[in-house]
């Protein structure tokens, strides 16, 4: 019954059950398909606005699947798939960053932005957006990014960087603020 | 506490107020204060704006290799790699680019067809069971250039040759306990407006560098000269699917790479004996495009100083691609039979040296080699 199971089948089925079913051999990889679909563009865009660096970015996103399928074989139960996703790619992207530290130079040819479906005017904000990324400290960027981009709360967030609620509040709140004062002057015109 | 600090904790609140984080006591601290300023009004209205901007970008496009690549560093999946491995245009623009220049050089010139016919099926099968999926896709992929017409005689002559040779080989194989042992067809052509050659490179015994997956291997290339200058010291030279490496980074990432040379353009310089190419490679790199130099220096002694007929010949071959320095070098015998069957055999090795997370890696491997002939 299982293995006559449609693609919508896999659509239709929670987080945890398509967990579940990625020790199926027969089917783990439409499984693995569908988890895949739901989240890997915020993981991409984790992965990039933290590493800058393409390859890098690119790696870390690799390994963060691959870690999350290998993942399945020892974990039994999984509850939040995307934050489970997400500390993954933390983990990675950490290890990433100290080997970027010590040996990659960053040039603008290997500068990562992600591509969505945008205007001109929009891709050169998310541009300024990503630079003026570069001005904060390693710990209220990635508060940001992660609110931002990958859209959790302030709760996941400490969860997931293992700091009180109140230390992510003050966090954002100086992270957005600065943000603010660097984008003020581009707002007017362009979004 | 002053009248900027009061204005500044407002510009804080707002943002907790857009991401619903704000207090009961924080919302009535920031409604009063935004009903008497128009800057905070405006801020608030700048802070909205960029918030769903922000809200927007949440759906980055991920590229499509890196599915593919995931795929099938994890199940395996073939038809994810036959996916990653699909030419696009301006590849198979250069491919049939160089089957043109091959074929004008066929019908301006005479023709030299060498081949050594495949080595003993279950030798061979066996051989490419050991090989990992990226060399059998290698080895997929150049196969099917070698689909040529080429006398009976031919290919008996050359039959005869390998079959004569065969038996040492099995026995150097079984003679060697090295790890990865793989053979990997490496069909070579070239050809000059003069002389036409169509070479088939056997590899028949091969071993990685120890302590690396990774592994590097000669893939087919196709090679074509032209004289330019009087003596023969200068020519253009044209070659194509050159050294091919396909390999994963053990220690970084599960991820399948492949390089391999499309066309590379160069000058041959012949000084007596020796042959100086100096050629940009425009390789390819699956995930992701990358192109690459390459300076070739040839040795052929013309003199018989061995017996037999037998030539020392060696190639040396330095380039740099993206991913790290490259080197390939071929050292052994060749010897023409009555002008109509010529042989090479010899050792022959390349090498990729590429950065893992610490440190500098090389992957890499040697092979026993038999080129075998017919020329007509």
């Amino acid at each position: 019954m299982l293995n006559s199971m449609t693609n919508r089948d896999y659509y239709d089925k929670s987080d945890d059950v398509l967990f579940a079913l990625l020790r199926d051999t027969k089917m783990r990889e439409k499984a693995f398909e569908e988890l895949y679909s739901r989240y890997s563009s915020k993981i991409y865009l984790y992965c990039t606005k933290v590493l800058w660096h393409k390859q890098s970015a690119e790696d870390a996103f690799q390994e963060t699947f691959l870690r999350f399928i290998h993942s399945a074989e020892v974990e039994k139960v999984m509850t939040n798939v995307p934050a489970y996703l997400l500390r993954i790619a933390r983990n990675t992207c950490l290890q990433m960053k100290e080997y970027q530290q010590r040996r990659i130079v960053v040039t603008s040819e290997n500068l990562e932005m992600p591509h969505y479906d945008k205007t001109v005017e929009t891709a050169e904000f998310d541009q300024i957006i990503t630079s003026a990324l570069d001005i904060l400290g390693d710990d209220q960027r990635e508060a940001f990014i992660l609110q931002v981009y990958d859209g959790l709360s302030y709760q996941e967030i400490s969860e997931i960087m293992e700091v009180p609620v109140t230390t992510v509040r003050n966090w954002l709140v100086r992270a957005k603020r600065r943000i603010a004062e660097i984008i003020h002057p581009y707002m007017a015109g362009n979004l | 506490m002053t009248a900027s600090h009061d204005i500044f904790s407002a510009k804080e609140l707002i943002h907790l107020f857009i991401d619903g984080e704000i207090t009961d006591v924080e919302r009535g601290v920031l409604f009063n204060d935004l009903a008497s300023s128009t800057e905070l009004q405006e801020y608030m209205a700048d802070a909205i704006r960029s918030n769903q901007f922000f809200e927007q970008s949440r759906n980055a496009a991920v590229p499509e290799h890196l599915h593919s690549s995931i795929l099938s560093s994890a199940f395996g999946n073939n038809s994810s790699l036959d996916k990653l491995l699909q030419p696009t245009f301006a590849h198979l623009l250069l491919r049939y680019g160089v089957a043109a220049s091959m074929a004008a050089a066929i019908l301006t010139g005479g023709v030299n067809y060498q081949n050594t016919s495949p080595l003993d099926a279950p030798l061979k099968s066996e051989n490419q069971k050991n090989m990992s999926n990226a060399d059998g896709i290698v080895l997929q992929r150049f196969t099917n250039t070698q689909t040529h017409n080429f006398p009976e005689h031919a290919a008996s002559v050359a039959n005869w040759h390998v079959n004569n040779l065969n038996a040492a080989t099995q026995q150097l194989i079984k003679s060697e306990s090295l790890p990865n042992i793989s053979a990997q067809d490496e069909p070579h052509i070239s050809a000059s407006i003069e002389k036409v050659e169509i070479i088939n490179n056997e590899s028949l015994s091969s071993f990685s560098v120890p302590y690396s997956s990774a592994s590097t291997s000669s893939a087919t290339s196709i090679y074509a000269k032209q004289t330019i200058s009087d003596p023969k010291d200068i020519a253009v030279t044209l070659g194509g699917f050159g050294t091919s490496a396909s390999f994963t980074f053990p220690t970084r990432l599960s991820v399948l790479r492949i390089i391999s040379n499309e066309l590379s353009v160069g000058l041959q310089y012949n000084a007596r004996s020796y042959n100086i190419v100096v050629a940009k490679g425009a390789g390819i790199e699956i995930n992701p495009m990358a192109t690459g130099y390459e300076a070739i220096v040839q040795y052929k002694e013309n003199s018989d100083i061995l017996p037999l007929g037998l030539k020392p010949t060696a190639n040396f071959a330095a380039g740099y691609s993206r991913l790290g320095p490259t080197a390939f070098m071929f050292a052994g015998v060749s010897s023409e039979i009555f002008d109509v069957v010529s042989l090479q055999t010899g050792i022959e090795g390349n090498a990729l040296f590429y950065e893992d997370h610490s440190s500098r890696s090389v992957a890499g491997g040697l092979r026993f080699t038999i080129n075998a002939g017919v020329q007509f």
